[in-house]
């Protein structure tokens, strides 16, 4: 399971492959690995797609917060504006990215 | 064009410190998003770059090669699409976690989250420059000199010609401890003792005035005359808030100076007395004071800045300026259990400050506004409230060598000018034709800054009046709390219609009849207990 931070300040991004180096089109037996390869790239934006569903969750619950906060005036205004803004930024890069993840999942 | 925004910062004030912490909370939790969106902006231009390995590693797959799709027994995935779209995702993330920062950074600057922590480095910057200053005087003196010079040589190259004015924006962040060392050294105050004052200027100042005090009198003598003008036309109007008042004290400075021609004949050294009635019938006033004119025979001369720095009220109270406010608000009858609000840019916010700090007992000073005004020091009451609007390269308002107090009274809007575009407001031309504006609105800039109306192309002095009135617009629009709960304060003293204006003339001559004799307004024998 991805914890959002490793010691304080580290990212749940802060990762190198996902599966471990570049897979090579032929394994040991000189057969074509490509389906190796296609697994290994699905998983590979399955995992970023996880990643960045775990961002979003936590800039979506900013606007409520910032919703019960006394602060008036123009600016207040402008910033509850801008955090909803980004919520739904926020969501819309997840069903980017979900989307990208179908493409992966229906390829050949 | 280019033109000249003023980006504003707040300390002291009052705020709830249980909306503080929800605030601080808030913002930590943006800067942490933003953190994770870029790193995952990073994480998607790694799945790119992964991908494309991926890609280049089943180059001689045939399901690769045939570009149609699978082969029979091999697999493969639109590559090209996939690595698009993990850039598009970076990119987007990117974007969000700027934004994120961005509003992080508002919310921090609306509400002084670090304003303690700021204002403790600046006073240990300061008290350290103080003492290295005096201490090794000549190193000072050549450093300061390279300061100046590396801030003109940087800021004459960034606008393609001489400017000197950039040697101030260059040593802003040091003004007030030099000054302060300065100070010690006219002074005689011991580098040790600099942690435990904040005041070496006004002392400096007192030891000043008995030398200038005399050499004044004896040119431009001491005798003040204070009459009271008419005029038909309106320059200072009718207020109902800070800003106007700023926009009221501009237009009186500037018309007294010729600046601007509103065809009422004022001149030099002329205030401005507002009576204001309240609703239960009782009066409140407004005090509007100008600046420093510099005029021979003008009590708001150069000299009376000098002594109106003093830490001796009583030298404070000689000062002519502060002689002449006085004797226009005993003139125009303020009562001493009337409410009054004082206002003053320059030398004007100094009288303002000492008026406030030394005739306390004589009148109900309720709020006091200065702009570009060294009051840092000036003992006014707690029952004053006090807005003070500086801009952190003018010099002038750091001239009193330290910081303004950070206390639930004192409330200090600082700004800080950088380069824009100067945009034209729409109008209504002479013919009636409408041109419209190419302005920017505060909201389309999300409020990082206010324009400087009028503001030169080339960098300049950002003691007038003008970039005051920006730093005050920017810190309203923030919608701070600490300048909200003052803006309201300040309304409340002069809550009322206007009744009445009354202009005063001061005028210093060698002889004649001084209509405010220097000690005769201010029991001087109060002072020190």
């Amino acid at each position: 399971m991805w914890s959002t931070r490793f010691n304080g300040r580290m990212s749940i991004f802060n990762q190198t492959s996902a599966f471990g180096g570049t897979p090579s089109a032929f394994g040991a037996d000189h057969a074509c690995s490509c389906r190796g390869t296609a697994a290994a790239s699905r998983d590979l934006l399955c995992t970023r797609v996880s990643q960045t569903q775990l961002v979003a969750d936590t800039t979506a619950s900013s606007p409520s917060r910032a919703a019960s906060m006394p602060w008036e005036g123009n600016a207040a205004s402008l910033f509850r504006q801008r955090l909803n803004d980004c919520a739904i930024d926020a969501r819309r890069v997840v069903d980017d990215a979900e989307s990208t993840l179908r493409i992966a999942q229906a390829g050949a | 064009m280019m033109g000249w925004q003023v980006t504003s910062y707040v300390s002291g004030g009052r705020y709830s410190t249980a909306d503080r912490e929800e605030y601080a909370a808030l913002a930590r939790l943006l800067d942490d998003a933003a953190a994770d969106w870029r790193a995952a902006s990073t994480a998607w231009g790694q799945a790119a770059l992964e991908l494309a390995r991926h890609q280049t590693s089943l180059t001689w797959c045939p399901s690769a090669a045939s570009g149609t799709g699978a082969a029979v027994g091999h697999s493969s995935l639109p590559y090209d699409t996939l690595i698009q779209r993990c850039s598009d995702h970076a990119a987007a993330c990117e974007t969000i976690g700027g934004e994120l920062d961005e509003m992080a950074s508002l919310l921090i600057r609306a509400h002084s989250l670090y304003e303690e922590c700021e204002s403790r480095t600046r006073r240990l910057i300061t008290e350290t420059l103080q003492m290295t200053s005096a201490a090794m005087p000549k190193q000072a003196l050549i450093g300061t000199v390279g300061a100046v010079a590396t801030g003109m040589a940087v800021g004459s190259l960034s606008e393609g010609e001489f400017n000197p004015v950039y040697g101030l924006t260059g040593t802003a962040w040091a003004q007030e401890g030099l000054l302060g060392g300065l100070a010690m050294y006219v002074s005689g105050i011991q580098p040790w003792q600099a942690p435990l004052r904040t005041d070496e200027v006004n002392v400096s100042a007192g030891v000043l005035t008995n030398v200038t005090k005399p050499l004044k009198d004896t040119l431009q003598g001491d005798c003040l005359t204070v009459v009271e003008v008419e005029t038909d036309a309106t320059v200072v109007g009718t207020s109902t808030s800070v800003a106007e008042s700023l926009e009221n004290l501009r237009r009186l400075a500037e018309e007294r100076l010729g600046k601007i021609d509103l065809g009422s004949g004022l001149s030099y050294a002329t205030i401005a007395v507002q009576r204001y009635r309240r609703d239960d019938g009782t009066s409140a006033w407004l005090v509007t004071i100008p600046g420093t004119d510099g005029e021979w025979d003008s009590p708001f001369g150069w000299m009376q800045n000098i002594e109106l720095m003093s830490d001796d009220p009583q030298q404070r109270m000689q000062a002519d300026s502060a002689r002449m406010v006085a004797e226009a608000m005993r003139q125009a009858g303020i009562g001493e259990d009337e409410p009054v609000a004082l206002i003053g840019h320059s030398q004007g916010g100094i009288v303002a400050a000492t008026i406030a700090s030394d005739l306390a007992d004589e009148y109900d000073i309720q709020h006091v506004v200065t702009a570009g005004s060294p009051v840092a020091n000036h003992p006014i009451p707690s029952k004053t409230w006090v807005t003070s609007i500086e801009m952190d390269d003018e010099l002038v308002a750091a001239l009193d060598g330290a910081q303004n107090p950070r206390t639930d009274n004192w409330l200090t809007i600082q700004g800080h000018a950088t380069r824009s575009v100067q945009t034209s407001p729409a109008g209504v031309g002479a013919d009636g034709s409408c041109a419209p504006g190419d302005g920017v609105s505060s909201w389309s800039k999300r409020y990082a800054s206010e324009e400087v109306t009028g503001a030169s192309e080339s960098k300049e002095i950002t003691h007038w009046l003008k970039y005051h009135q920006a730093a005050y617009k920017n810190a309203t629009d923030l919608g701070s709390p600490a300048v909200l709960t003052h803006e309201r304060h300040f309304q409340q003293v002069i809550d009322g219609e206007l009744e009445e204006t009354h202009y005063y003339r001061g005028r210093m001559g060698l002889y004649g009849t001084a209509s405010a004799p220097s000690g005769i307004l201010v029991d001087t024998d109060s002072f020190g207990d």
